[in-house]
């Protein structure tokens, strides 16, 4: 009977960690684009995008333990961080271990940015745009309803907002606050023939 | 002083020396080739373009990368408004810069001889190619001159180099330095116009020639530019060692009383009056009481005048020559500038010091040049020198009549 | 009162809106910094000290030329006077109207940042009895009296094991295989 529970919480955990991990990528983006207004300073989508990171990897946990303990997937903890070493569907599983361990090295990088350098951090955190893709093919090949209508919704709801954002985000690019004035100086300070 | 060195000869004011004169004056360039770096550096001559550093040191750091491909450019830029001596030196004694030049690029084994001279000085630039002209064709073919943007950074080395190579004056970050990778990847050897003159005398008469000019364990001559409140603003050539008020002196005295002394220009310090005085024109000494000698501009306020209305004046200035390459520079100095601005303006109030003495620490060390760095030591010279001032300073404006 | 120098030269630079920072802050509170944001934040000037009345210049801008000496003419006026009772005690840091209302702005963003978290939270909870409820409508083989996750699919009387084995095998058969 419990495991039916256990059945049921991995699959609503992993949907809602779908939905928060899309949420977070959102954020990100528009941490990069530098949104702001009188009553929406920066920092209040960098936080936001910081704290909803972290809910993600708790219901990620849930998901996880949920599925590991489920006696049925005899999954052990391995495959958790391991990625394609179980047995239980061990191509799709392995995906979401990927997405998994990615996930965790931004986190931990993060967390840890003052001693890594800025640079190191931003490398890390690029890897977010590979851990979303597979965390959604994950959820695809993985759920035992994958095609079921509400989380075909759900999953296309968040494919959505992730691809209007980054698609934004390629349009536009990362706003430079320095690029009229360094365009203005270079053209002030050319040789002098080629003006 | 007992003789002139670098502004013997005849009157300044009678325009450049021409090659016969400079020849019959001083003998012919003597032929040399890399034992002169080993002269250059017993000598002690320290570089004049602003950071004194040991010319022979550079020309051999120069000289052991150079496989015959290095390129010299003579930094006559000059963009620090206040100074006068380089241009002086390029427009009355041009073949002592270019002497000193010729025998640097034998010195390195250098095939290219680069003069950069400020667009702004015109004189200069006429005096340093009709120059050229008047030379042998050997040395004539090696060397070309190039103008320089009139702004305030394309005189460092890195954007003289840049320039030379991909035609923007802007700074670049270093490592790597142009005496290691410079102009087309050669390495490069950015020297003033006043060091290259030094060395057209030494090459002639000796390191122990040169040593024999000095004060107060000095050694040397240097070419120094008294502006302000003095009688006879202008260039000096002085025996290093001098003192401040041995200088001012020189110069007809100070016109009024003094408030404060900038030593070293728009990037060097203010140094109140009465501890200014003593101060020694030796590139050492100044070092060792935090300050810096830089490009010899020496510059007197008299207490009509205000150090806030001037240090503002100045941080605008170095705040719009900041080539927008780098957020903590061109945001970094604007906002300090603008913040200098309402002490200037509207008088004193607390934000706007705690603002300055705050962002100047946090500026510092974060550009990716020494623009930003220059500009804060000068700001932070004038919060501690200006200090009752800044703490008082009375608003500007007048309410109108309603 | 007024500077003495700079009225008798005439060179008292008055701000321009030109040269001061854009309007705006890029980061509303001073004291807030991550690794993201530029350190410094500075209002654009007009904004800043609203209280001061707006008075007119006494004469016309003269914005120092390049390349020649901003401050180096000889001043014969009188010296500056300064007001002792205009004088600022610096030290101390009371927070004038202007910091009390960017402190306001700030404390009400973070109440946002809050209330937003814990709204997340509650929802992601919320979330996961609700599609885990949803998710056991919609398992493939399940029978229509299926409510509530736990008791409707589990037969009762076997291991649950077993259950949850016969239901998912008929939902291998569905989807496929592992």
């Amino acid at each position: 009977m419990t495991d039916t529970v256990l059945w049921y919480t991995t699959r609503g955990a992993g949907a809602v960690s779908l939905v928060l991990l899309s949420a977070v990528v959102v954020l990100g983006v528009l941490s990069s684009l530098r949104f702001q207004s009188e009553s929406w300073p920066r920092f209040l989508t960098t936080g936001l995008h910081r704290n909803v990171a972290l809910m993600t990897v708790v219901f990620l946990a849930l998901h996880i333990i949920t599925a590991v303990v489920d006696p049925f997937t005899h999954l052990g903890w391995l495959p958790a961080v391991i990625p394609f070493s179980s047995y239980y569907r061990t191509l799709w599983l392995g995906l979401g271990t990927v997405a998994l361990d990615l996930l965790l090295a931004i986190v931990v990088t993060s967390l840890l940015r003052e001693y890594i350098g800025p640079i190191a951090w931003r490398a890390i955190h690029w890897l977010a745009y590979g851990s979303w893709p597979i965390a959604v093919i994950h959820g695809f090949g993985t759920g035992t309803d994958a095609w079921s209508a509400w989380l075909l919704a759900l999953t296309a709801a968040c494919v959505v907002a992730v691809a209007i954002a980054v698609g934004y985000r390629i349009r536009t690019g990362s706003p430079d606050p320095l690029g009229s004035a360094r365009i203005a100086f270079r053209s002030a300070a050319n040789r002098r023939e080629d003006r | 002083m007992s003789e002139l060195r670098l502004l013997a000869g005849r009157d300044l004011a009678a325009g450049p020396e021409s090659l016969a004169d400079h020849v019959r004056r001083l003998g012919s360039l003597p032929s040399s080739g890399h034992e002169l770096i080993d002269t250059v550096e017993r000598s002690g001559l320290l570089g004049r373009g602003g950071a004194s550093f040991p010319v022979g040191n550079k020309w051999r750091s120069v000289a052991a990368k150079s496989r015959g491909s290095a390129v010299v450019i003579v930094n006559g830029a000059e963009g620090e408004p206040q100074s006068r001596k380089d241009r002086l030196l390029m427009s009355t004694r041009p073949h002592l810069v270019l002497d000193g030049a010729i025998l640097a690029s034998r010195a390195v084994s250098a095939k290219q001889v680069v003069i950069y001279i400020g667009e702004e000085h015109e004189p200069a630039r006429v005096a340093m190619a009709r120059a050229l002209s008047e030379r042998p064709e050997a040395e004539a073919r090696l060397a070309r001159v190039v103008s320089a943007p009139n702004r305030y950074v394309a005189g460092t080395s890195s954007a003289a180099v840049h320039l030379v190579s991909d035609g923007i004056a802007t700074p670049t970050t270093t490592p790597p330095h142009p005496h290691e990778r410079g102009v087309a990847g050669a390495p490069t050897l950015v020297q003033n116009v006043e060091s290259l003159a030094h060395v057209a005398l030494i090459a002639r008469h000796g390191d122990a020639w040169y040593r024999t000019a000095g004060r107060r364990g000095a050694a040397g001559t240097l070419l120094i530019t008294m502006a302000g409140a003095v009688s006879g603003p202008g260039v000096l050539e002085v025996e290093a060692g001098t003192t401040v008020a041995e200088a001012v002196a020189m110069a007809g005295g100070a016109t009024e009383p003094t408030e404060a002394v900038l030593v070293g220009g728009y990037f060097g310090a203010w140094v109140d009056a009465a501890q200014a005085w003593e101060l020694t024109l030796d590139a050492a000494a100044l070092r060792a009481r935090g300050l810096s000698l830089g490009c010899g501009v020496i510059g007197v306020l008299p207490k009509s005048s205000c150090g806030v209305c001037a240090t503002a004046r100045v941080m605008r200035f170095l705040a719009a020559e900041s080539s927008a390459q780098c957020g903590p520079c061109f945001f970094g100095l604007r906002a300090l500038a603008d913040a200098c601005d309402r002490v200037a303006e509207r008088g004193t109030n607390r934000d706007d010091i705690t603002r300055l003495q705050r962002w100047a620490t946090e500026v510092r060390g974060r550009g990716a040049c020494h623009h930003p760095d220059g500009a804060v030591m000068f700001l932070q010279s004038a919060l501690k020198t200006f200090s009752t001032s800044f703490a008082a300073h009375p608003a500007h404006w007048r309410r109108q009549p309603a | 009162m007024a500077c003495a120098q700079c009225l008798a030269t005439g060179e008292n630079y008055v701000l321009r809106e030109d040269t001061s920072a854009p309007g705006g802050n890029r980061t509303p509170d001073l004291d807030v910094r991550t690794v993201l944001l530029y350190p410094l934040s500075y209002e654009g000037v007009w904004r800043d000290q609203e209280s001061l009345p707006r008075v007119t210049p006494l004469s016309p801008t003269l914005p120092p030329e390049r390349g020649q000496g901003v401050w180096f003419s000889a001043f014969s006026q009188g010296s500056h006077r300064v007001d002792q009772a205009a004088s600022v005690r610096v030290e101390t840091m009371e927070n004038t109207p202007n910091e009390a209302a960017r402190i306001k702005a700030r404390d009400a963003a973070f109440r946002m940042l809050n209330r937003l978290t814990a709204g997340v939270a509650f929802a992601a909870v919320a979330g996961v009895g609700l599609l885990g409820a949803v998710s056991a409508q919609t398992i493939p083989g399940v029978t229509s009296s299926s409510t509530t996750s736990s008791a409707t699919t589990s037969s009762g009387v076997q291991s649950s094991s077993t259950s949850v084995s016969s239901s998912s095998s008929s939902g291998v058969a569905v989807s496929g295989g592992s």
